[in-house]
């Protein structure tokens, strides 16, 4: 590895920065803080008071906005609100006491139509022991518990359930998602399972065809030499080579323009060099097209004149490489096997001839 | 249904496609015995080609959850992946809590061919194997190593070693990934990122370096080729509830052959639209898009969307190319486990002056108990 290299260094420097702020960086979770202490499990466990004792309003409670929480006048009925000394009892700041802080709903939520159903409080709103802490974040249902009945068969798996009109994939994702989302489906594959349960989900896209226009433009056909060229995405991250571009390219007889120039053959390997995977994308392997111009052709079997692809000094196979075996083997594309000693292509490693 | 009438032929692709999850036995919530199978037939009404009709099968496994505790094992065929590559397999892979904290994911079997997937390759010719050891922290750290070995036409062309790291503070996620090729024995990709969604704010920048996707096995691989360099950033900003502007930065250093693209955009509940705009290395294009989605009732939905671009790919073209698709649908879901869709699509190209395209879909799913069984779908 040449770690002088100013790209490599740049490289490196960025991912071990970034690597390891994440590593010391400090508290790890935010943790919403109320004014308010309640525990939900003194009042429904232990007194046996009914949910719709305090929160009258959820069974005819439509969306998720509704202020389904108890006033303190509701407190009242049981409480002696009007006591200055006993603010402290439900206030952390009794000096200055502010109510529960509603939190702005971003999904579709019906409580009436889970009651109809027969759906219990409990089924969503779990009454963890909390030792007189205000029980809100913890008593919220996360997305989690949802696809426990909403997996399809149970209740419906449709993401305009709950997310209304939000159902294209820039309404729920960011833009660059297609770009990232392998990193986060590795490093968080739970935090997809979160919407996308099914077992299909990931092979839905990954199948590689294109009908809906989901995945590329309609017309990417035309325009993905944009991407490939420009290095908009690695194209072999999803797609086999060796199958998907030379399908098209070879049945079409598409060739870059710049292939019948006359400046092309001494341009060929700059641009070679500069984006090895455009030239991988339609020749082959053991294509003989390096060889046939006369140029990558190992004609003479004296070491280092030809090819010139490479170094001469090439030594990254160990001395049972596969072109013992394999007529078909890349190498043979420029180079003459001859089988014998201290001949031609055998011979840079054999010796000289007996 | 896909079909499709260009200027000197039809197609009428049919397709049919069945995927089914069987609980065989299930203990409790976390041990049981599962068979997932994905399978699409393919046709045509109108023309023959080679290759089709073509039954594909994308997923036919056997999952054993819970053996030993907190491990899940799957036999078949499956996708699989780490950071360091992909593919569809037949073969094993095994999740396994190692402890608490640590798991270990570990993968391997024939690759399968997308000429040809109806067979199964042989192990000694194309195969992949992989494996990642992670390693996390209250679910705010996390921390990997990653191995992946793949062979193609009987020798390895690819095989790499790779570090990955992320980090949650707050709403600030930091991501980092190293590798290194372990056949050409040099640095192979590194990336950073880092993502900020700070009150009404979506922010994300990163740098990518990687040497080219090539496998190593080829002619392609002794090429001492130049690597890619990449940095992105990308910002989204809510103006009110329904309203938000974003934008998208990329530029790619190419030793001075660099190429960049921009998009700025603006999104509503019911339609986004955005302008595409890029140059350098690869072409330069402009374009419009725009996206439309309306819920006429609560089980209907009428949606849209259009991109027209005017674009140069290679320089030696004597002038620019308009190119402009648009569709247009209804997604009907009639019932919970039912959904009818149909599209009509329009394109204009550089190849067809008029390219009309229609896609008809029904999906239907559906559960079923055996008799005397406690669970099963």
């Amino acid at each position: 590895m040449n770690l002088r290299r100013p790209d490599l260094r740049a490289g490196l420097a960025m991912a071990i920065v970034t690597g390891a702020t994440a590593m010391m960086a400090g508290t790890p979770l935010e943790v919403p803080v109320s004014d308010l202490i309640f525990s939900h499990p003194l009042h429904v466990t232990d007194q046996g008071i009914e949910c719709i004792v305090c929160h009258a309003a959820i069974p005819s409670s439509t969306i998720a906005d509704d202020r389904n929480l108890p006033s303190m006048d509701v407190c009242a009925d049981c409480h002696d609100i009007e006591d200055d000394e006993n603010c402290g009892q439900c206030h952390r700041d009794p000096d200055n006491p502010s109510p529960a802080v509603e939190i702005e709903r971003s999904v579709l939520f019906n409580h009436k139509l889970h009651l109809d159903l027969k759906t219990g409080c409990l089924t969503c709103h779990s009454l963890s022991a909390e030792n007189g802490e205000i029980s809100r974040m913890r008593i919220m249902p996360g997305k989690p518990l949802c696809m426990n009945c909403h997996d399809g068969l149970r209740a419906a798996w449709n993401c305009h359930l709950c997310h209304a009109d939000k159902t294209a994939l820039a309404d729920i994702h960011p833009i660059g998602w297609r770009h990232q989302h392998a990193d986060q489906a590795t490093v968080k594959p739970e935090w997809c399972r979160t919407c996308h349960q099914r077992e299909v989900y990931c092979i839905s896209c990954h199948r590689g065809d294109n009908q809906a226009g989901n995945i590329h433009d309609l017309n990417y056909e035309y325009t993905h030499g944009l991407d490939a060229q420009g290095k908009e995405a690695d194209c072999v991250r999803c797609h086999d080579r060796r199958a998907f571009c030379n399908d098209c390219h070879e049945r079409e007889n598409r060739m870059p323009l710049a292939h019948s120039t006359l400046a092309w053959r001494n341009e060929h390997g700059r641009a070679a060099r500069t984006d090895i995977e455009n030239c991988a994308s339609c020749h082959e392997v053991g294509d003989p097209t390096c060889a046939r111009a006369g140029c990558h052709r190992d004609s003479d079997g004296i070491r280092g004149t030809d090819p010139r692809l490479h170094s001469a000094d090439l030594n990254r196979f160990d001395s049972h490489g596969p072109w013992h075996s394999d007529d078909g083997y890349f190498c043979f594309a420029c180079h003459t096997g001859t089988g014998r000693s201290g001949v031609g292509f055998c011979g840079y490693c054999h010796g000289d001839a007996d | 249904m896909y079909g499709s009438e260009r200027s000197d032929e039809a197609y009428w692709r049919s397709y049919f496609g069945f995927n089914s999850t069987a609980t065989l036995w299930r203990e409790n919530r976390n041990r049981s015995l599962g068979l997932h199978t994905d399978l699409r037939w393919t046709g045509d009404l109108a023309t023959r080609e080679p290759g089709i009709p073509q039954t594909y099968i994308y997923d036919f496994y056997v999952k054993l959850g819970g053996y030993p505790a907190g491990s899940t094992i799957w036999a078949g065929r499956q996708f699989v992946y780490n950071t360091l590559g992909s593919s569809l397999i037949d073969g094993l892979r095994a999740k396994l809590r190692i402890v608490k904290s640590v798991n270990l994911d570990l993968f391997g079997g024939t690759t399968v061919s997308h000429e040809t997937p109806e067979k199964i390759q042989s192990l000694s010719d194309y195969s992949m194997v992989g494996s990642r050891i992670e390693y996390s922290l209250r679910r705010a750290f996390r921390l990997s190593l990653n191995w992946l070995a793949q062979t193609s036409n009987g020798s390895i062309s690819r095989h790499r070693v790779g570090i990955d790291a992320w980090r949650e503070i707050r709403r600030i996620e930091f991501y980092s990934r190293v590798s290194y090729d372990l056949l050409g024995l040099d640095m192979a990709g590194a990336l950073a990122r880092v993502t900020a969604r700070p009150d009404k704010w979506y922010l994300s920048a990163e740098f990518d370096w990687r040497k080219p996707s090539v496998d190593r096995n080829t002619v392609f691989g002794l090429i001492d080729a130049d690597a890619y360099k990449g940095v992105r950033a990308e910002v989204t900003r809510a103006l009110g509830r329904d309203l938000s502007v974003l934008g998208q930065f990329h530029q790619e250093l190419l030793n001075g052959d660099d190429a960049w693209r921009s998009v700025f955009g603006l999104r509503t509940t019911h339609f986004m639209i955005s302008w595409h705009h890029r140059d350098g290395r690869g072409g330069e294009s402009d374009g419009f898009q725009g996206q439309v989605n309306v819920n006429i009732k609560r089980s209907l939905e009428m949606y849209g969307s259009m991109f027209i671009s005017r674009y140069l790919i290679q320089p030696e073209t004597p002038h620019k190319i308009d190119a402009y698709s648009s569709s247009a649908g209804l997604l009907w879901r009639p019932g919970w486990t039912m959904q009818i869709r149909v599209e009509g699509q329009y394109l204009r190209n550089a190849v067809d002056k008029s390219d009309f395209r229609m896609l008809m879909q029904l999906a239907k799913s559906f559960a079923m108990k055996a008799a005397g069984s406690e669970a099963g779908e």
